[in-house]
């Protein structure tokens, strides 16, 4: 589903990412974790088509995002680690406008929305403005948009940053169901209690570096993921 | 407390133009020097405009241009000043007014500075200080033509110098009050009725107010003091206009009239701090009135993805004041310029026809028909690049970039939506008021036709012209969104290029004059530059932002 192939991106002299490889097979929820300016959200930048990058290519579902983004982004949802929605439309209007972007007809985007705004108990506030929204709400519209369109790849960045636990736990719930439904999903997290519980396979970022990746098994082996994280670190 | 928040409100002034935002490197000496040049050409050109109408009247006062050498009288420099008191305070409030409301109320820091230990006051104090400054910036304009015409023509005085500068910074704060209550006062509508659009709708009554006032009420002071200067004194004495009479003699040496508005000044901006600093914290966190709609799902209606972003692009730009005032006050112009003109057909139609056919005394020159076409298309090209619609319209995505960047939409068509909401709000009102004038004038179907297309031309190469500056470099890190609007120097130059392109395509005005039969030709000519050149910025625009 995704295939990351030395991928390098420079900011001015300093390597944000170097040389990075990485594969994300349908159904794995792929863990991505590192310290502050490791590289994650560079990386998820720029599978995102946010960013360009300088050398290597990464490929969505088949596609180059260099040769073919628009194609990448259609099967593929992003969601950043601070939702800056517009604040102008009210939720609903945003998801519509999200959902006519990606030709979701009619009746799916009415039947995700209820799925999804029920499941994230954010339903009955679709009428309000954004801009009254808070962090949490915002958060959970934002992984709305991003489910609506059925995309075959999620890429998170920190999403449980500002949800509450039921809300976390739902959308754990729901990483879950497409993961199995035969979908992927890349995020970065921080929470490693998060990622040992949830992630089929963990990639760790070092100073740009993939510096080791695999199975939770593979990377964790008989110790806790956040031992083998600190150990690496050092 | 005062000056750390002043340097953070300077700080995010000045970072566009020290800062190259898409490098994030400082600018070079050369590329601030081309900036100091650009504005410097700008408030020139600006200055030199306001002091013709000055000489004008200064002319008229000291008894017209057939008393040569005759200074303007002493009694009348009071005057005088109140007249040019009146175009300060109109620049002062095209600066500042329509703003404040955001600049005060609306940034995004206000939670993270009301959870500080400091004072309201000192918060809205900092935040009036971009207030204040755009009001100087505008009012400098007028306020130095001003004082350099009264020198020119009733000699130098030390005193009304002096005198006149503290008259004109007491001015920009009695501006700045004025701007305080207007924002204090969208402020409330929108805390207590909790909508935007309200407040739209009142900012747009407001401006157009503003508008007629000072365009109608200029135009009347100003026959007001040609006709009868002593009358003009009575009324200006008896009237509200007291304010500016006592602006004009404080500044003409008169200390009884100086101390009145300095008194007027002090009591407007004590009130105005009261006022908001009594209210701040209410209403910044206040959204009372506001009843929570609950959704009730319903079949929505689908658009194309182009569709979408079109009605996206469109929401934005009427939903939100700011950018509605500032960018497309010409779309007002141009309907109610066509709406005035259809009410005085007779009248303009005699008057063209009189200058056709001048009769009398004087060195009159009869103008050609073939120069109509050519003038009014200048004229909306100005219009036209002083609508700078997109300008903005990348900056404004601020934050929020990452959501077209993510969606699988070609970039040429999201720009080119950029660029229809521009076409639509720009480009048909002045097709619009070109076609209202082609038949008011009588200027015949051919030429009245392809002004129309001329204009949607133009229209399309102010918008591309400011996509492409905005692709260059966006104002994306904003606190406050009139930032990517107000402080943005992409809209300037779009502003800027206005005053180049008029020049340099009314140079066909006296071309059609003495060569009639070149009006076709001429106007074709100007369509397809205009609509070649925004083929060109518009394939620049894209490239760019790819790069973004």
């Amino acid at each position: 589903m995704l295939k990351i192939e030395n991928l390098t991106k420079y900011y001015g002299d300093k390597a944000a990412v170097k040389d990075l490889n990485l594969s994300i097979a349908p159904g794995e929820i792929y863990g991505f974790i590192g310290h502050n300016g490791a590289g994650k959200t560079t990386t998820l930048k720029s599978i995102a088509g946010i960013l360009k990058f300088d050398s290597g290519d990464i490929y969505v579902d088949g596609h180059s995002v260099k040769a073919d983004p628009i194609a990448c982004k259609k099967v593929m949802a992003y969601i950043p680690d601070n939702p800056d929605l517009y604040e102008y439309m009210s939720g609903i209007r945003f998801l519509n406008f999200v959902a006519d972007v990606y030709g979701v007809d009619a009746a799916r985007r009415g039947e995700l929305i209820q799925r999804y705004g029920d499941a994230l108990e954010l339903t009955d506030s679709l009428a309000q403005n954004i801009s009254e929204y808070s962090h949490g709400m915002k958060q959970k519209l934002a992984i709305i948009s991003a489910l609506i369109h059925e995309p075959k790849l999620i890429l998170m960045d920190e999403p449980f940053v500002g949800l509450d636990p039921v809300a976390s736990h739902t959308v754990k719930r729901l990483m879950r169901e497409m993961c199995d439904d035969g979908g992927a999903i890349f995020f970065s997290t921080h929470v490693l209690e998060v990622a040992e519980k949830l992630c089929d396979k963990v990639a760790i970022i070092k100073n740009g570096e993939l510096i080791r990746s695999g199975t939770m098994e593979e990377v964790r082996g008989d110790e806790s993921l956040e031992s083998v994280f600190l150990e690496l670190q050092e | 407390m005062l000056k750390v928040l002043l340097k953070k409100q300077m700080y995010e002034m000045l970072s566009g133009i020290l800062t190259n935002r898409r490098t994030g490197k400082r600018r070079s000496a050369g590329a601030l020097a081309g900036f100091a040049i650009l504005f410097a050409f700008a408030g020139i050109s600006m200055s030199f405009g306001f002091g013709a109408l000055y000489l004008l009247t200064a002319t008229t006062l000291a008894g017209g241009p057939d008393v040569p050498g005759q200074l303007l009288p002493v009694e009348y420099g009071g005057l005088y000043f109140a007249f040019t008191g009146i175009i300060t305070l109109m620049l002062g409030i095209i600066g500042g007014m329509f703003t404040t409301y955001s600049i005060l109320y609306m940034p995004r820091d206000n939670e993270l500075l009301l959870s500080m230990p400091v004072k309201p006051s000192v918060i809205l104090a900092s935040r009036m200080l971009s207030v204040y400054l755009m009001i100087v910036i505008y009012t400098v304009l007028s306020y130095v033509p001003a004082v350099a015409v009264f020198f020119i023509s009733s000699g130098f005085r030390t005193d009304v110098l002096l005198m006149s500068l503290v008259m004109y910074i007491a001015m920009t704060f009695f501006v700045l009050a004025l701007s305080c209550f207007l924002g204090w006062l969208l402020a409330l509508i929108a805390a207590k009725l909790g909508s935007k659009k309200v407040v739209t709708v009142v900012s747009v009554l407001v401006t157009a107010f503003a508008y007629y006032f000072f365009y109608f009420g200029r135009n009347q002071v100003m026959k007001l003091i040609t006709d009868d200067p002593a009358n003009a004194v009575r009324v200006f004495r008896t009237t509200p206009l007291l304010v500016f009479f006592s602006y004009g003699e404080g500044s003409g040496g008169s200390w009884l009239y100086f101390l009145i508005f300095l008194g007027i000044v002090a009591a407007s901006m004590s009130l105005a701090m009261l006022l908001l600093s009594g209210s701040f914290i209410a209403l910044v966190t206040t959204r009372k009135g506001r009843k929570k709609k609950v959704y009730v799902a319903r079949t929505a209606r689908t658009n194309s993805a182009l569709g979408a972003l079109f009605r996206r692009e469109i929401k934005r730009f009427v939903t939100d004041p700011g950018y509605f005032i500032n960018s497309g006050f010409g779309s007002i112009v141009f309907i109610v310029a066509a709406v005035i003109a259809a009410f005085n057909t007779p009248g303009l139609r005699s008057l063209i026809a009189s200058m056709q056919n001048p009769a009398g005394e004087g060195p009159s020159v009869a103008i050609s028909p073939a120069m109509l076409p050519v003038t009014v298309l200048s004229a909306t090209a100005l219009v036209l690049f002083w609508t700078p619609i997109s300008a903005s319209s990348v900056s404004l995505e601020g934050n929020r970039l990452w959501i077209l960047k993510t969606m699988p939409v070609s970039t040429t068509g999201i720009l080119a939506m950029k660029l229809a909401v521009h076409e639509l709000f720009a480009g048909i009102p002045a097709a619009i008021f070109v076609t209202a004038a082609g038949i008011i004038l009588e200027m015949g179907v051919l030429p009245t036709v392809l002004l129309c297309v001329a204009a949607l031309s133009f229209a399309a190469l102010a918008g591309s012209f400011g996509l492409m500056l905005e692709t260059h470099n966006p104002k994306l890190d904003w606190t406050d969104e009139n930032v990517a609007i107000k402080q943005n120097y992409n809209v300037l130059f779009v502003m800027l290029a206005g005053f180049g392109i008029t020049t340099l395509f009314g140079a066909f005005i006296p071309i059609c004059m003495f060569f009639p039969v070149v009006l076709i030709p001429a106007l074709v000519f100007q369509a397809a530059v205009a609509a070649g050149l925004s083929v060109l910025f518009f394939r620049i625009s894209a490239r760019l932002w790819e790069t973004l």
